[in-house]
């Protein structure tokens, strides 16, 4: 799967879960720039991409998560590990 | 960095010149503080002139005095100590011109607490007929930093001294002061809170005796003396106080009355205290107006007046 | 804080600091640092941040010698150590805490789980750890500090370039956080402070009044000190974390906490609500709210050990609570109608709260709460005008109006004003101004900072 795939899958589970219809996924994208991203919903958009994806992320891997890029490469980290 | 020190002091001098100006005017017309009011429009030729802290100014009714065809004045001020003392007296003489026919001086282990003499709280230097300058204050009580409040209190009594004189008021405004003849009346009951009046007088466990304060105390005495006046000390009632000296602070404090009654000084007992109710206090320490004349009866006694019934 | 003394060792402190060669500057600001906290503490409370910092120290170098999967009892000792300390003098000794014990702990604990985390490096030089710890601008009353913030600078410090700009931002904050201590928040504890400390006799508008006052007086207090901490740390060229974004301009209560002592709630965030809720996310929309009741419960704590705390947080975490069962969509950005509703309900919320968190004992709740029931509007206000004053009643609420309206402006939050005075002498009037305001009719006589005792 490459990063496009991963963000292309992104976009509609941070739209459902961020109640923002119109949320394009890239890289650079924040909790700040969004509206109805925060700690709170935070929870819900791992849970879900956990169970889209079919991974377990760790703790230690969200606390350093500073924007979108970093989670797809998490994604793609987990996926590629679960595979192979 | 340097441009950046110059621009800094130079606009704190811009900020702070104005505030020191106006601070000279302080003195300028008659202030709105009923302690420094009570300097100002101090009654000449009085029999019986009062020189204390608050325990004076709550404890002493000069009425009385006047039933009997006598003059007297309250100059107790807030938070005075021996320092203030010396500036009360004086400037009383200085500015009326005359010299009372007694002067009472009030004495307590509390005169020579570290705490007595709060220059912060009221600019007395500045109200008087030859005012100290803060400069002058600050170096000779050790003030340090407070030197700067001082300066600050001052410019903001500046700044009303100035609205003052604008409206006109060039005089003092006296009535209210001259009602009492300086005293301040005072029937509230403060809530009775022992935890708050205990956490202030706390402090005061950790003082010693300071020795110069006496020698200023007795200096004082004399030189009023030699002035013509009967000098007498007083000792208004204390009830939690002795709890908040140390003992030897009081053995010190005793050994200062002897030696002013050596020198001559008349020191009239401390009243006993169980004649002071609750009711006759307005809060841990100081007399309300019941209790004034109740003290201030006993004074007359001792002072070989008579008191009418 | 708020004293000549201190301002005169700032002064001196700024000029060494920068005049002196740069290698310096870290030992020069953990001299004034140990300075001002000697200055005035007890031989315990030195006692006890020396020691925090060198097992703070010791603990974090262990755990960097250990690979991250085998860190985690070197950290429960380290946390039980430090934050035992802290819950041993809250509980037990209050009364001699050693200043800011409760921001320099967390501090402290701060780097000890970044390290854990493996998002900071171990910092090897003690002099550096130590002034991480007991920064003086931040020690007494926050901002906490976090590691990945601050030790990166406190490392590359002695290559700090002296900036004017950093200088005048500085000392332009110091100005504001004293104009809003002593100009607005002492003048408006005149008010609050004797509705408060003696509610038995206050009915209806006599704590109305007051109440409606409180918040401004809390935000004031606590935003003041922050700014001259953030303002005296930047002076030498320190960039501390922001406590405040305008907290009153919020339109939800998850937006309020966004933006309400945002170092005590960022630490609290990322240390217990994320680990907390995410290791629930299997709950569903229960996960955050676990959360967020753990982290609240745990800041009423961190407050202090009385029941009111408990109640004030219970009630912000149970409005919050409801906020994240009940999200719905939004697609269009709100109106301005709704905007101004939106923020009096906030309003409302945080007066409640506000009076729970002031008040000294839950049952003192209860009697503020029924009095203000009993209205008699005339009797009532004409009481307050005796007690009070027209004029000081009326400055009270128009501060409190200027302060609402500042915090509904949006953006990056700077001095008021800063933005529309470009010319120098310009602002170099508005400072004289501001200065005199604060000498003239500041109120400097008593200090009820209200977070001081934490």
């Amino acid at each position: 799967m490459t990063r496009e795939e991963i963000k292309a899958q992104l976009t509609p589970i941070f739209q459902t879960v961020f109640k923002n219809p119109a949320l394009v996924v890239q890289d650079q994208l924040v909790a700040a720039d969004v509206p109805g991203w925060d700690s709170l919903s935070n929870v819900a958009m791992i849970a879900e991409v956990e169970k889209h994806f079919k991974i377990r992320v760790k703790l230690r891997e969200i606390l350093k998560m500073k924007n979108v890029g970093d989670l797809v490469d998490c994604i793609d980290r987990s996926v590629a590990s679960r595979a192979g | 960095m340097w441009m950046a020190l110059r621009n800094f002091v130079l606009m704190a001098v811009l900020a702070c010149a104005p505030v020191f100006l106006l601070a000279q005017l302080d003195n300028a017309a008659a202030p709105t503080d009923l302690a420094l009011q009570r300097i100002v429009c101090a009654v000449p030729g009085v029999d019986y002139l009062f020189v204390g802290s608050s325990f004076t100014y709550s404890g002493i009714n000069p009425l009385l005095f006047t039933e009997r065809g006598l003059k007297a004045y309250n100059l107790g001020t807030p938070c005075a100590g021996v320092s203030y003392y010396h500036l009360l007296a004086n400037d009383y003489v200085a500015r009326t011109g005359t010299r009372p026919r007694t002067l009472l001086i009030e004495v307590t282990p509390v005169s020579f607490a570290t705490g007595a003499d709060d220059w912060k709280r009221y600019t007395i230097h500045r109200t008087l007929v030859e005012p100290r300058s803060h400069e002058e204050v600050a170096l000779k009580y050790g003030l340090g930093t407070r030197y700067f409040e001082l300066v600050r209190k001052s410019s903001v009594q500046g700044a009303q001294a100035l609205a003052r004189l604008a409206r006109g008021q060039t005089r003092p405004e006296c009535k209210k002061v001259l009602s009492t003849l300086g005293m301040v009346v005072s029937n509230t009951q403060d809530a009775p809170d022992g935890r708050r009046d205990e956490a202030k007088f706390k402090e005061t466990l950790l003082d010693t005796y300071p020795p110069q304060k006496a020698e200023e105390l007795i200096t004082l005495a004399k030189s009023h003396r030699d002035g013509g006046e009967r000098v007498v000390f007083h000792q208004p009632p204390i009830f939690a106080r002795s709890l908040y000296f140390t003992p030897e602070f009081m053995a010190e404090y005793e050994e200062m009355l002897e030696r002013l009654t050596k020198a001559g000084f008349e020191v009239i007992p401390p009243d006993d205290v169980a004649r002071y109710s609750p009711a006759d206090r307005r809060n841990g320490d100081h007399l309300n107006s019941e209790g004034a004349e109740k003290y201030t009866e006993y004074l007359m006694g001792k002072l070989g007046i008579e008191i009418k019934r | 804080m708020i004293s000549a003394t201190f301002l005169a060792f700032f002064a001196v402190v700024v000029i060494v600091h920068w005049a002196a060669p740069p290698r310096s500057r870290v030992f020069i600001l953990l001299a004034a640092s140990a300075a001002f906290y000697i200055h005035e503490q007890t031989i315990a409370g030195i006692a006890s941040l020396a020691g925090i910092v060198v097992f703070g120290y010791l603990v974090g170098r262990r755990m960097g010698s250990l690979p991250e999967d085998r860190r985690l009892p070197t950290l429960l000792v380290g946390v039980a150590g430090e934050l035992g300390m802290l819950i041993a003098y809250k509980y037990v000794a209050p009364s001699s805490s050693p200043l800011g014990i409760s921001f320099f702990t967390f501090t402290s604990l701060s780097y000890l789980i970044d390290i854990y985390y493996d998002m900071v490096p171990v910092e090897r030089r003690v002099a550096n750890y130590a002034l991480y710890v007991s920064f003086f601008p931040q020690i007494v009353s926050g901002p906490i500090a976090r590691a990945t913030k601050l030790l990166p600078q406190i490392d590359a410090h002695e290559s700090r370039a002296f900036s004017y700009d950093d200088v005048a931002e500085g000392l332009r904050l110091m100005l504001w956080g004293f104009a809003q201590k002593v100009l607005i928040a002492n003048r408006l504890a005149e008010i609050t402070d004797p509705a408060f400390d003696n509610p038995a006799g206050m009915q209806g508008l006599m704590i109305l009044v007051p109440a409606i006052l409180l918040p401004f007086q809390i935000y004031c207090d606590f935003a003041g000190y922050t700014d001259i901490a953030r303002g005296a740390a930047r002076t030498l060229g320190i960039d501390l974390l922001p406590n405040f974004e305008h907290p009153y301009g919020a339109t939800s209560p998850s937006d309020l906490w966004r933006r309400w002592h945002m170092s005590l709630y960022g630490w609290l965030t990322d240390y217990v609500y994320t680990p907390i809720a995410m290791g629930a996310r299997g709950l569903g929309r229960l996960a955050p709210i676990l959360g967020l009741w753990t982290t609240f419960l745990l800041s009423a704590v961190w407050h202090g050990t009385k029941l009111t705390y408990i109640a004030w947080a219970s009630i912000h975490a149970l409005v919050l609570s409801v906020e994240v069962w009940r999200r719905k969509a939004r697609t269009e950005p709100l109106s301005r109608g709704e905007i101004f509703l939106r923020r009096c309900a906030i309003m409302i919320l945080l007066i409640f709260a506000d009076i729970v968190f002031r008040a000294r004992s839950l049952p003192e709740v209860g009697l503020i709460l029924t009095n203000m029931a009993h209205l008699a509007p005339a009797a009532q206000l004409r009481e307050l005008l005796a007690m009070h004053g027209a004029s000081h009643l009326i400055i009270a609420f128009a501060m409190a109006a200027l302060i609402q309206i500042i915090q509904t402006r949006p953006g990056p939050v700077v001095v008021p004003g800063v933005r529309f005075l470009r010319a120098r002498p310009a602002r170099w009037v508005a400072y004289c101004l501001v200065f005199w305001a604060i000498i003239y009719f500041g109120r400097l006589d008593t200090d009820t900072f209200l977070y001081g005792a934490f």
